[in-house]
């Protein structure tokens, strides 16, 4: 069973449901996105800050870094000017295969050795040239054999075949010194080179920016404070030497512990920076995922609120919207069989029921009317019947209270066969009806000449006609075939003669006339009557109706005649209308359709009985 | 007494009549309202039978029009609408008995003189005057114990005298409820009538009952005199 007010409901906690997950969503993602938005943004400033922060303290750092090599560095090239002539610098030199090949041994065989000699190298005074002392390295590491000094300068010059550099750089890789080829261009020492041990030397094949392919010697050397004898060695080819000594003066390792220490402070604080980045960020997204839940939790309650108060206003409203739907049911379960009125004010009628209201108060008295209608006729009916039997009752009774004469006996059963008859007639009409009413009428068909079956009908009821003092006349010319049932257009014909001559004038005409007319046979009866009155017209086929309430002397028609005629009608597929002018008198038309084929005026087909 | 018929049917109207005439009942007919509200209103009548359903005129009308012009006649309606509410309506608006059809022509007789001795405001329907016994339901004379047997007419005559009782009837009115409008008015058939009667009434009898008053008319001696 459909329900208006659940379907309402149904559809407003449907739209509901979706207007308030819609409006939940899009607050919860708006939201959500802005939390983010803002965790971006703090995100992207704290890197940002950080990222500052921690590229300034690098940048302090490596500017401490410099600062402490430079320092170094200082203190060391301090320390090289304040040494004595005697004391000799870390030096890094370089040597082609020639040199070496020279001073390898003899032949021009690459050797790319210098284990066996290495160059020292001390400072004098501070814009003195410095001195290269070849020097011979032994099997044991302080096993030193120098040559004679040489100086810087004069490398080069003499043994012009040896083209060879030399640059001494510091701990950290700066250099100090170098020939003068280099000084444009000084030699980069790699991290490979600057960890290089003590006197333990490298090979590295390099291109300068000449394009010459060299071969570079790295050795790592100490830097001596006070000479120190050394053993001179004879057992190589090598020639004599002076022997130096020096020993280890300055170490980095004060400064690598500084370094290591302030770049551990750097990555210290840098991790606490990012540790602190890491917490502020995380610190903040826990906020706002409080506060996303507490959101979530606000709207749950809200939309739950709302919707139970909706629902509960919804339903209220509903209930209150469809009152005048509930206000018409009851006023239709209150319309009795008595009155057939539905009690409803108008003025409170909804516009969208008012035409449905309309209506059923339309049919409502259509149907009163048509019930009174029907009250009236069964009335009618009794009645009709009543007088008939009444008559007949009396008539018999009457004659029977006392002896009488056979004469009388035979005028009385006489009378009796009349009243009988009349009331056969009306039982026949009223079963007519009843058939009609049923839908159990067949309808027989047949070719028929209307004209013919009209001189049948005529013939019939001239004698009635005459004693009335009517003139009777048929118009006919030429054949007019119809198929239809005989039977009901004769009962057709007959009543309406019946009514004509009932209505009429003394000594007035009744008039039949037949034609076609547009693929119809039209069949008219003209009576000069005392005519119908125009307002009487439109109901003249309804049952038990007559255009004066009582009766007229004798009838037998008790008002069915019309009906039953417009009944055949219906079921022939004709159709009737009347025309009427009170005190004139009153035409009444009948159309049927044509038959296709047109038959001999002398007999109709299915019978075959010829007129007489 | 003299009654009038109006009813438009026919066949129940001619037997009705005969039955009523055959009980000594004068009876005028009228086919529809128009000529009953014109006989009633011309004529007088002991008595009105009245349908309902008439042409040109329904009997209710009438009915209705007849008691406001004060024609007080008692009037019987006799018609097929029997349902209760007409009952009612065509008692309240003046008729005095209603009878629905069909109806057994006995019980119609039986109303009929009812409204008559209520009319002439008798309860007794047995007459008695002296020895003078009359049953005006059987319609049977007696006198003195013995039967006598009257034609209707000479009954309709005597009990009309004896609901007079002690009063002069007029020849005129004798002529007027005792003789319909198709009889012929002959101008002493009242006293031919009166012979008849007299000679079964009266002859072989110790007091004559009925007396002539010259120059007025009739009487039948009253139970005092």
């Amino acid at each position: 069973m459909r329900s208006i007010r659940l379907s309402l409901v149904i559809y407003l906690l449907v739209l509901l449901a979706v207007a308030l997950g819609a409006f939940f969503s899009f607050v919860y993602a708006s939201a959500t996105d802005q939390m983010q938005g803002v965790q971006e943004r703090l995100r992207t400033t704290l890197k940002a800050k950080y990222d500052l922060m921690g590229e300034r303290l690098e940048q302090q750092n490596k500017m401490t870094a410099e600062r402490l090599k430079a320092a170094f560095d200082r203190e060391l090239r301090h320390r090289v000017h304040l040494l004595p002539q005697e004391t000799f610098l870390t030096l890094w030199f370089k040597v082609t295969p020639m040199m070496v090949c020279g001073m390898a041994g003899s032949g021009s065989q690459p050797v790319g050795l210098a284990t066996n000699y290495a160059w020292a190298v001390w400072a004098g005074e501070a814009n003195e040239p410095w001195l290269v002392v070849p020097i011979a390295r032994g099997a044991n590491l302080f096993d030193i054999h120098v040559r004679d000094p040489w100086r810087m300068e004069q490398f080069g010059r003499d043994e012009p075949q040896v083209e060879g550099f030399f640059q001494v750089s510091s701990d950290t890789g700066t250099p100090l010194r170098a020939s003068r080829a280099l000084r444009k261009e000084h030699l980069r020492l790699e991290s490979e080179q600057l960890k290089l041990e003590l006197l333990k030397e490298r090979f590295d094949d390099i291109v300068l920016a000449s394009g010459k392919h060299h071969r570079m010697v790295t050795l790592k050397s100490p830097v001596g404070m006070r000479p120190f004898s050394f053993v001179r060695r004879s057992e190589n080819r090598m020639p004599e030497m002076p022997v130096f000594f020096w020993q280890y003066s300055m170490s980095t390792n004060e400064l690598d512990n500084d370094l290591a220490a302030l770049q551990k402070r750097l990555e210290d604080t840098r991790g606490a920076m990012e540790a602190e980045s890491y917490h502020a960020y995380s610190e903040q997204g826990r906020q706002s995922e409080v506060a996303l839940a507490s959101l979530r939790t606000w709207l749950v309650v809200t939309i739950l609120i709302t919707f139970l108060g909706i629902i509960g206003g919804g339903i209220w409203l509903v209930r209150r919207g469809l009152q005048p739907i509930e206000r018409i049911s009851l006023a239709v379960s209150k319309v009795s069989e008595k009155d057939f009125a539905l009690h409803l004010a108008p003025e409170r009628t909804p516009i969208e029921l008012a035409s449905i209201v309309e209506k059923l108060k339309e049919t409502l008295s259509s149907l009163k009317r048509a019930f009174e209608r029907e009250k009236q006729a069964a009335a009618d009916i009794s009645h009709e019947l009543r007088t008939p039997i009444a008559s007949l009752m009396a008539t018999i009774q009457v004659c029977l209270r006392k002896q009488r004469a056979p004469e009388e006996y035979r005028k009385t059963l006489q009378s009796c066969a009349d009243i009988g008859q009349q009331l056969g007639g009306l039982v026949e009409r009223l079963l007519a009806l009843a058939r009609l009413d049923a839908g159990t009428d067949q309808v027989e068909t047949q070719l028929v000449d209307v004209p013919e079956l009209a001189e049948q009908c005529v013939q019939m009821i001239r004698p009635l006609a005459e004693t009335q003092g009517l003139h009777l006349r048929l118009d006919r010319n030429g054949p007019v075939t119809v198929e239809t049932d005989a039977a009901k257009l004769r009962d057709v014909l007959i009543n309406l003669l019946h009514n004509a001559m009932q209505y009429n004038k003394p000594h007035g005409d009744v008039e039949v006339r037949i034609c076609k007319l547009d693929g119809h046979a039209t069949l008219e009866v003209r009576d000069t009557g005392v005519g119908i009155p125009s307002d009487a017209l439109p109901h003249l086929f309804e049952r038990f109706y007559r255009v004066d309430p009582s009766r007229q002397s004798d009838t037998i028609h008790a008002g069915l005649g019309l009906s039953i005629v417009k009944g055949y009608l219906d079921l022939m597929g004709g159709k009737i209308d009347v025309e009427s002018q009170v005190g004139q008198g009153s035409t009444f038309r009948v159309r049927l359709p044509l038959a296709n084929e047109v038959l001999e005026p002398t007999y109709t087909k299915k019978s075959g009985v010829p007129l007489a | 007494m003299k009654l009038l018929l109006v009813e438009d049917h026919k066949p129940l109207a001619r037997a009705v009549k005969q039955g009523l005439e055959e009980e000594g009942f004068a009876v005028d007919l009228a086919a529809d309202g128009e000529e009953g509200d014109y006989k009633a209103r011309t004529s007088t009548y002991d008595l009105v039978i009245l349908d309902l359903m008439l042409p040109k005129i329904d009997g209710l009308t009438l009915l209705q029009n007849w008691r406001k012009n004060g024609i007080n006649t008692h009037i019987l309606i006799l018609t097929a609408k029997g349902e209760l509410v007409d009952k009612v309506r065509g008692l309240d608006l003046g008729a005095d008995d209603y009878l629905t059809k069909p109806f057994e022509i006995d019980e119609l007789l039986a109303r009929v003189r009812a409204l008559i001795r209520r009319k002439h405001d008798v309860k007794d329907p047995v007459l008695r005057i002296h020895d003078l016994e009359i049953d005006t339901a059987a319609r049977t004379v007696r006198r003195n114990g013995q039967r006598i047997h009257l034609t209707p007419r000479e009954y309709a005559l005597l009990e009309y005298l004896a609901f007079h009782q002690g009063k002069v009837v007029t020849r005129p009115m004798i002529w007027e409820h005792l003789y319909d409008e198709e009889d012929e008015n002959t101008s002493n058939v009242v006293d031919v009538y009166i012979r008849y009667l007299r000679n079964k009434i009266d002859r072989g009898f110790e007091k004559p009952l009925i007396l002539t008053r010259w120059g007025e008319g009739y009487m039948l001696r009253s139970t005092d005199e």
